[in-house]
């Protein structure tokens, strides 16, 4: 699974640990999350979409999408 | 068990769950040493009874517990990611000492090789160490 944590993070000039506290978890999961080593659980993913203001799909994608839309 | 407390340096645990889990390893390390210290001269200068022996041995396990139950309180401190981290590094160290445990126990069986008393005490610890290591190395392969 793709994500756009990393170009979402950098519009609103947040730091990786911005994003950690907003979200309560650790920088180093923000990291993992954001490099696409690991996908988040359905929770979290939803916390994402809310500190982003946006739904769960325009910030999470499949593989395939991500390739069909680059 | 000693090495759980390196887990918690190489760890990126919230800064308070870190310190409980130091503090409650610090606690429970100290009642280790003192009850195995009790524990081994009552053993060998006083002869003491099978039930006493029992619970000398028991009573030589209780800290051990506390030790797992500080884990227990400090993995339910970590977030979804970290958790993962510490449960693919546990279940690497079980894998890697069960089964080097049993190949040495089948070289003891077939082989002649030399069998070690007391050696199911050296299991938790092994464990300890090797997820030390493991978590370590599963965290790399995550950056």
């Amino acid at each position: 699974m793709r994500n756009r944590l990393k170009v979402l993070r950098a519009e609103r000039d947040w730091s990786q640990a911005d994003l950690a506290e907003r979200l309560d978890v650790s920088r180093q999961s923000v990291n993992a999350i954001e490099t696409g080593k690991y996908d988040p659980s359905l929770p979290l993913a939803f916390k994402i979409a809310e500190v982003f203001g946006l739904p769960i799909e325009q910030i999470f994608l499949k593989q395939e999408a991500a390739q069909a839309a680059e | 068990m000693g090495v759980m407390s390196d887990i918690c340096e190489t760890s990126t645990a919230p800064r308070q769950v870190a310190r409980r889990y130091r503090r409650d390893l610090i606690i429970a390390s100290l009642l280790y040493v003192g009850i195995i210290f009790v524990s081994v001269y009552v053993a060998r200068h006083f002869a003491p009874p099978r039930w006493a022996s029992i619970a000398l041995a028991l009573a030589s396990a209780a800290p051990v517990f506390l030790m797992l139950r500080a884990y227990g309180r400090f993995f339910g401190g970590l977030d979804e990611f970290q958790r993962r981290v510490q449960t693919e590094a546990l279940a690497a160290a079980v894998g890697i000492v069960g089964f080097a445990a049993l190949t040495y126990g089948f070289l003891e069986s077939f082989a002649g090789f030399p069998v070690f008393e007391g050696a199911l005490i050296w299991v938790l610890p092994a464990i300890a160490v090797v997820h030390g290591v493991a978590v370590a190395v599963v965290r790399r392969r995550y950056q």
